[in-house]
């Protein structure tokens, strides 16, 4: 028959190793979300955070278990059981009148003791509370422009983006005189850029731009807004047009390509828009140009 | 058969020889007078009263013996271990009248040896007289007073070294040998002695190898006031106390057997072994500094059984630091040897066994 004592034993250490787990656990995550703030600002790459707490929780865990005396640690929040319990689980496989009293009253006495005792509340409380403000750290300097909190300088955000560019980490920090820098970034080059109509096209450039303009078309930013949304201009011929189309007309230009008989849209033709203006009222030049477009189409068409 | 029965003839014939002669006598052990071993059930009686028969103890010693409390409990803890004690003190504290009265209260057989520099080994162990019986004479082997249950061996320090080496055989082995023949001691048994720490004129200390085998060193001090006043008044009315008899032979035979069945946990059997270990002077610790010579592994037994013994009569079922640290004085007090600049300071070995204690948890 297995010893009560060593019974009850192994039930504080089951709990005690759980307690631990569970801290170490927290610990992990502060130390994930300590290095992954830092390894951010200094645009290292994240998957190395990863490494630390693997390799802190197993083996803290294991340096810790081996170090853990569980009857010290019960005696030390329960001080009457301390020599009692100390003498009965030494002498655990002796059997004599005087160690089955000695059991019994560490028994009846270990039934006080409680596996809460043992958590340190404060600290795991506080721990819980470092991390939350990691974390919340961490996800503002993923993802709040910092220059528009911190009173940092152009040139120190600028060496931490070069940092960022240098290892192929875009780290988000842009001056406010540079209005431009963080859309221009998302691109790998020039070409993709105006593929993806974050010069040419869509609404709020390089973030949500619409679908992607036809060949040579699209419409730019104008930087001018009213109820319908963004005026756009076309661009025709590598000359910008200033035109405007309004969200409200519906639809879609449809140009045709060379060789076909004409170029026509299903909604309207480009003599039909209407703007804001009369078309009477739209500059000569501009109408010379479109004319000039589409006889150089003709005669390339013949 | 041929030959086995050739030499049972032989060794038949071999000891009527020596029997005719009367020169060896070979003691025989009487079967009546082999103790057995109690049962559990009179241990686990024993084991449950013993808080009630210490209780019982002390009360009744108190009325002949008054403020010598610790004395009286180190003195029944060397009982209780089969051991021997060594009171030391100056005259007229009570050391001879604490002895007698702990034999009364324990109905044991009480004998007491002044020791003095012409006192012979025999006068203690015993002597073969001749004796004349039916025109016939014959050897007959005297008991001395050392066949008892509790030797009272006072002033031991005046006897000499050979007188004293005659109680070690005793005190170790329980049995004395005289002649050819070994006599063996009745349980329970132990020494008392007694030494005065002054007049030392005259004097032979007892020897380390004797010292030793002394479990105890108790010293004996001064009562209180309060004491004193009460001890004149006792001794000097009309009526002496007497003392009744509290525990039987076979009881205290009982609660030797417990002490060794108390448990110990191992952190405090190491400190116990700590403290004695670091009573050598082989590091730089405070042995070094301050001693000579250490204690002996018969120290380390010494502190463990003792206080076994502490536990049990405090009532614990298990043996606490407390108990480690109370016995360790008696302990090592004699056991130790202090280096010549400590005797120069005036360093007292009880100092010594402070330091080491803290040094050694």
């Amino acid at each position: 028959m297995k010893n009560e004592i060593v019974t009850k034993i192994t039930e504080v250490d089951k709990a005690i190793s759980n307690i631990m787990v569970f801290t170490l656990l927290i610990n992990s995550v502060i130390l994930f979300l300590l290095f992954a703030t830092v390894f951010t600002l200094l645009g290292i790459d994240l998957r190395l955070v990863v490494i630390i707490p693997l390799l802190y929780l197993p083996f803290t865990l294991i340096w810790k278990k081996m170090r853990t005396d569980t009857i010290n640690v019960v005696t030390q929040e329960y001080p009457t059981l301390d020599e009692r319990l100390q003498t009965a689980y030494d002498n655990r496989d002796r059997d004599n009148f005087i160690m089955r009293r000695l059991n019994n009253d560490v028994s009846r006495r270990m039934d006080d003791v409680c596996c809460s005792s043992f958590t340190n509340t404060r600290r795991l409380t506080s721990r819980t509370v470092v991390a939350v403000v990691l974390a919340f750290i961490f996800l503002s300097v993923n993802f709040i422009n910092l220059s528009q909190i911190l009173p940092l300088g152009d040139e120190f955000l600028g060496e931490i983006n070069t940092l960022g560019e240098g290892i192929g980490i875009n780290i988000g920090l842009s001056s406010p005189s540079e209005p431009g820098a963080w859309e221009s970034s998302n691109y790998s080059n020039e070409e993709e850029q105006e593929r993806l109509g974050g010069k040419a096209g869509g609404q709020q450039p390089g973030i949500n731009e619409g679908p992607t303009p036809g060949q040579g078309g699209g419409t730019g930013y104008t930087g001018e807004q009213d109820i319908f949304g963004d005026p756009s201009s076309a661009k025709i011929g590598g000359e910008n047009v200033n035109i405007e189309i309004h969200p409200e007309y519906g639809g879609e230009i449809e140009i045709k390509d060379v060789g076909e008989d004409s170029l026509e849209s299903d909604e309207f033709s480009l003599s039909s828009v209407q703007g804001s203006k009369a078309p009477e009222e739209e500059p000569l030049k501009y109408e010379q140009i479109i004319k000039n477009y589409f006889e150089k189409l003709i005669e390339e068409s013949e | 058969m041929k030959a086995g029965g050739s030499l049972w003839e032989s060794t038949q014939k071999a000891k009527k020889k020596t029997s005719d002669l009367g020169e060896i006598k070979e003691h025989t052990i009487d079967s009546k007078k082999i103790e057995k071993p109690p049962m559990e059930k009179d241990l686990e009686r024993t084991y449950s009263e013993i808080g009630k028969t210490y209780k019982g103890l002390l009360s009744e010693m108190g009325k002949t013996v008054l403020g010598q409390e610790e004395v009286m409990e180190n003195i029944l803890i060397a009982v209780f271990t089969k051991s021997h004690a060594l009171l030391e003190g100056f005259p007229g504290l009570g050391k001879t009248l604490i002895v007698k009265t702990l034999s009364d209260i324990m109905d044991l057989k009480f004998k007491r040896v002044q020791c003095t520099p012409d006192l012979m080994p025999s006068d203690i162990t015993g002597t073969y007289v001749v004796e004349e019986k039916e025109g016939k004479k014959s050897f007959r082997f005297e008991r001395g007073p050392v066949f008892t249950n509790i030797l009272l061996a006072d002033e031991i320090n005046r006897a000499t070294p050979k007188t004293q080496s005659a109680l070690l055989e005793a005190m170790q082995e329980r049995q004395v040998s005289v002649g050819t023949s070994t006599y063996p001691l009745d349980p329970p048994f132990f020494v008392l002695a007694t030494q005065n720490p002054i007049e030392m004129e005259g004097t032979y200390p007892l020897p380390e190898a004797q010292v030793d085998r002394f479990l105890l060193k108790i010293l004996v001090d001064y009562p209180g006031e309060e004491h004193e006043e009460k001890i004149m008044d006792l001794y000097s009315g009309e009526k002496t106390p007497e003392s009744r008899r509290v525990i039987s032979k076979n009881e205290l035979l009982n609660i030797q057997e417990l002490i060794r069945k108390m448990p110990i946990a191992a952190v405090i059997r190491k400190y116990a072994l700590n403290i004695v270990r670091n009573t050598r002077p082989m590091d730089n610790g405070i042995a070094s500094e301050f001693l000579d010579y250490g204690a002996s592994p018969r120290a380390s037994i010494g502190l463990v059984v003792a206080s076994k013994a502490r536990a049990l009569i405090k009532g614990r079922d298990y043996v606490s630091k407390e108990d480690i640290e109370a016995m360790a004085y008696p302990i090592l007090r004699h056991r130790i040897i202090l280096n010549f600049e400590s005797e120069r300071k005036g360093v007292k070995p009880d100092d010594v066994i402070e330091k080491i204690i803290k040094e050694s948890w």
